[in-house]
């Protein structure tokens, strides 16, 4: 097990490292930069280089890269070009908001996935299963930007049941007005997750389903119900917590677009408005947050999953 | 039994989610009676509601941009605001130029003053200055002309003296748009502004009418203020909030849930104007956009003066407004690089006209018949993609073949004004649509660094360089205005600007807002006094 933990932890170095610096790369070769913010024809050429240089931007990409490593490895994450704030302070900030939304969305997704994948795959080939399998694949294909719109004409526009955008109504932080907000935004984040959820649970059902505990427990008079929440439901949950593991990143960094559409201020909002100046030293803390906990996210499910199968673990001291 | 009764209800919920948007556009007159009655169940309590497009992460009075400066507009004043008719004033109630159009006195008001009870005095215009040039050796646009210092003298403390190195009429409209910092907040020292987060809190010095009271995750509260020098503004608070982008925008704004909106489709302008629920704002923007013909793209030694002119010929401006604005309430075909909003203006320029026949002549003679120009826009700008789309079938008819890319605002700056930021991307361009906003005032605006720029980044010559500097320098009316209709001709003549149009800022509010259009300024609102919300 601890040879486990020191080959994931070299791997989460060399991947860390490369995303850094492939991030760094695209956005140094991507048109544009943040020097637009500080220069102005009135400038003489002197003046120009004096501000390029405090930015840093007469640098190769290396030296560049190099100098917001060296600072990052001893924490800092710098200062935003654009508004002269710690990058660390605006995300920790924005982090609260986005957790909320993108957690209450996963939650969300596997609450109603468990019983609807369990359902679709025990009434195979059935019309329950048809429909839920049918919508599922809806669910999927929607682009969640249109299915976001969508739910503020329906529910802002014309039935005036919900707000249209924000995370709070002014001069009211209370929880159920923060619900009000997050409804919209909650149903479109999950729909494609649940979808695959579904899929995910149908598939791993049938395929137990087919196993001969099933067939004895079956035997012994068990109960369709009983035999898909006592037997059943765990072996399916299995690839969810890879699935889980996999989202973790996107709990914490959240959407660009449905923070976007809703107007949920967000690290999605931060890392769009990062981008759209060119404020290297956000964008890079946001792709660096999101890479470490997608691999962290991987890792952690790697632990569960040896936890909840034995077979995996016995296999892992078979080969060790 | 329990469970199927379950599932079918998760499946009924996600088949309304997804089957929603089939209702599709409804009828406007049921969508109308709905708006109605949820703002009659909902009693104005007289605030007036900003959308933001995004959640700022500070207050600074800064110009950078219009949505930080629209944003800090309630809180933060400029000096006074150049129109064509006069100066209106706001911290300062006094601007006095001498004859030579060197020497300029600013008084500031003696009301004037900062929420914390703290006068507006002239140590806040320097402290603002000396910030502004801190990463270029106290060197900007406020203390240099064309790379020479401006003096400036403390008189006293509302006083303030500016001797510039040479007559330079832009100024004026330069220094007065500046929104100054509370020096005492600082010590007077500018190194402790960035990352103090003094403007990140509630507890700034605000010289405007209102201070901040909330800063919350995805709103900004501002509350009027008692002691303010021009009077108590009748909208007592002042929201900002974000919104989605794109429609959502337009669905708070019919849900009530924000005050305004700006209008920039024929769309839009249709739909609401017939609306009896709420009022149309109109103002010219002072804003022209154009067309421009780089003299470093590289197609560079094709355009010729001749194959300019087939270009410039071949354009029909008219059918411009009608494919992109949809009629000239949302826009006016522009004959000149100056706006009506400048008292410089000529209304007699003669603009440029189609005349296809003679283009097309002019193309083959040329040689840029047949050949493919790269053409860059602000994909961030309203109206860009449309007027890119009716240029390139324009441009067709001639032969010329426009491969047409849309870039968002900070690469199309670095690709467009490339001498400027020295990107290197001169050579990636032939022609592109920009836009010089704020062009009211007196002066030549943002027409003369263009027309005037040492580094002939946008192709004019040195006659008309010269003529732009006589313009600005002459102190005597007549003369500047002479001048001014000669340089409108001569730039014309020169075929690298094409004036396209002139922009209207057109806004749709809700029936209880109004004051709007009071002060014809953009970014929006220099002045909150004028705006009520019944």
């Amino acid at each position: 097990m601890a040879k486990y933990f020191v080959k994931k932890g070299i791997q989460l170095i060399i991947v860390t490292i490369l995303i850094s610096f492939f991030s760094f790369a695209v956005i140094y070769a991507a048109p544009g930069d943040i020097s637009g913010m500080y220069l102005n024809e009135q400038m003489s050429d002197e003046e120009k280089e004096a501000i390029k240089e405090n930015l840093g931007l007469n640098k190769s990409m290396p030296e560049q890269y190099w100098g917001w490593a060296k600072e990052v490895l001893k924490g800092d994450f710098g200062i935003s070009l654009a508004n002269h704030t710690s990058v660390s302070e605006q995300i920790i900030k924005r982090l609260p908001a986005t957790l909320q939304l993108m957690g209450a969305a996963l939650v969300l997704s596997v609450l109603l996935a468990i019983p609807l994948g369990l359902w679709s795959g025990y009434r195979k080939n059935t019309w329950i299963d048809n429909i839920i399998s049918g919508l599922s694949y809806i669910g999927m294909s929607i682009p969640s930007f249109w299915l976001g719109m969508v739910l503020i004409i329906v529910f802002a526009a014309k039935l005036h049941i919900l707000p249209s955008s924000g995370m709070h109504s002014v001069g009211n932080e209370s929880f159920l007005d923060t619900v009000k907000h997050m409804i919209m935004p909650c149903i479109t984040l999950s729909l494609s997750n649940l979808a695959v959820f579904i899929r995910y649970i149908r598939s791993n059902t049938i395929g137990q389903l087919g196993e001969e505990y099933v067939l004895a427990a079956k035997a012994k008079g068990t109960t369709g119900g009983k035999l898909l929440k006592r037997h059943i439901l765990k072996n399916t949950l299995l690839p969810i917590i890879t699935l889980l593991g996999m989202n973790l990143a996107s709990i914490v960094c959240g959407s660009f677009i449905i923070e976007s559409v809703f107007g949920w201020p967000g690290i999605g909002t931060l890392a769009m408005t990062a981008i759209g100046v060119r404020d290297y030293p956000v964008i890079m803390a946001y792709v660096m947050l999101s890479g470490i906990i997608l691999v962290v996210g991987n890792f952690i499910a790697d632990i569960l999953y040896a936890f909840a199968d034995p077979r995996i673990k016995r296999e892992d001291m078979a080969n060790d | 039994m329990k469970r199927r009764a379950l599932a079918l209800l998760c499946a009924g919920i996600l088949a309304i989610g997804m089957l929603a948007g089939c209702g599709g556009n409804s009828d406007s007159k049921d969508s109308n009676a709905k708006t109605e009655e949820s703002k009659t169940e909902k009693k104005s309590d007289g605030t007036f509601y900003v959308a933001l497009n995004y959640m700022p992460t500070s207050l600074e009075p800064s110009t950078v941009s219009d949505d930080q400066t629209s944003l800090v507009r309630p809180i933060f004043e400029p000096l006074f605001v150049e129109t064509k008719d006069g100066i209106e004033y706001y911290l300062a109630d006094k601007v006095d130029i001498s004859e030579d159009g060197k020497t300029y006195t600013i008084h500031l008001n003696e009301k004037a003053n900062w929420s914390d009870g703290e006068p507006v005095t002239v140590d806040d215009i320097l402290f603002t200055m000396e910030y502004a040039g801190r990463n270029s050796g106290g060197k900007s646009s406020y203390t240099t002309i064309n790379r020479q210092d401006i003096v400036y003298t403390k008189k006293d403390d509302k006083t303030l003296e500016a001797v510039l190195p040479e007559p330079y009429a832009t100024y004026t409209a330069a220094i007065g748009r500046m929104m100054i910092y509370p020096s005492h907040a600082f010590d007077n020292d500018y190194t402790k502004v960035e990352g103090s987060g003094y403007f990140n809190s509630t507890d700034i010095a605000t010289s405007g009418a209102y201070t901040v009271s909330e800063i919350n995750d995805d709103s900004i509260v501002y509350e009027a203020r008692d002691d303010y020098y021009r009077g108590t503004p009748s909208v007592k608070k002042v929201v900002m909030k974000t919104i989605g982008s794109g429609s959502t925008k337009q669905v708070a704004f019919e849900n009530g849930e924000i005050s305004y909106m700006r209008i920039t489709t024929p769309e839009e302008l249709k739909k609401y104007e017939g609306d009896d629920n709420y009022n149309i704002s109109s103002f010219s923007e002072a804003r022209l956009n154009y067309l421009q013909i780089n003299p470093y793209g590289p197609a560079k030694d094709k355009l010729t003066e001749d194959a300019r002119k087939a270009i410039f010929l071949a354009i029909n401006a008219d059918e411009i407004i009608d494919t992109a604005y949809g009629s000239d309430e949302l826009a006016t075909v522009a004959n000149s690089l100056l706006t009506p909003d400048q008292s410089l203006y000529n209304k007699d320029c003669k603009g440029y006209e189609q005349d296809l026949e003679e283009a097309k002549k002019l193309a083959k003679s040329s040689g840029i018949e047949g050949t493919t120009l790269k053409y860059v826009y602000n994909a961030d700008r309203p109206n860009m993609e449309e007027v890119a789309t009716v240029l390139q079938q324009q441009l067709a008819e001639i032969g010329v073949t426009l491969d047409v890319e849309g870039l968002d605002s900070n690469a199309f700056f670095q690709r467009f004004f490339a001498i400027m930021f020295q990107s290197g991307e001169e050579d990636q361009w032939d022609l592109g649509t920009n836009g010089w906003d704020s062009e009211r005032g007196s002066s030549l605006g943002q027409a003369y660094s263009y027309i005037n720029n040492s580094s002939k980044a946008w192709g004019f010559s040195d006659e008309a360089g010269q003529l732009a500097a006589k313009v600005n320098a002459a102190a005597d009316k007549d003369e500047a205005q002479q001048l001014a209709n000669d340089l409108q001709d001569l730039t014309l003549s020169e075929y690298w600007e094409y004036p396209l149009t002139y922009t209207n800022y057109v806004m749709v509010s809700q029936k209880n807002v109004t004051g709007l259009d009071a002060v014809p300024v953009v970014p929006e609102f220099v002045d909150y006094l004028k705006i009520k919300v019944d």
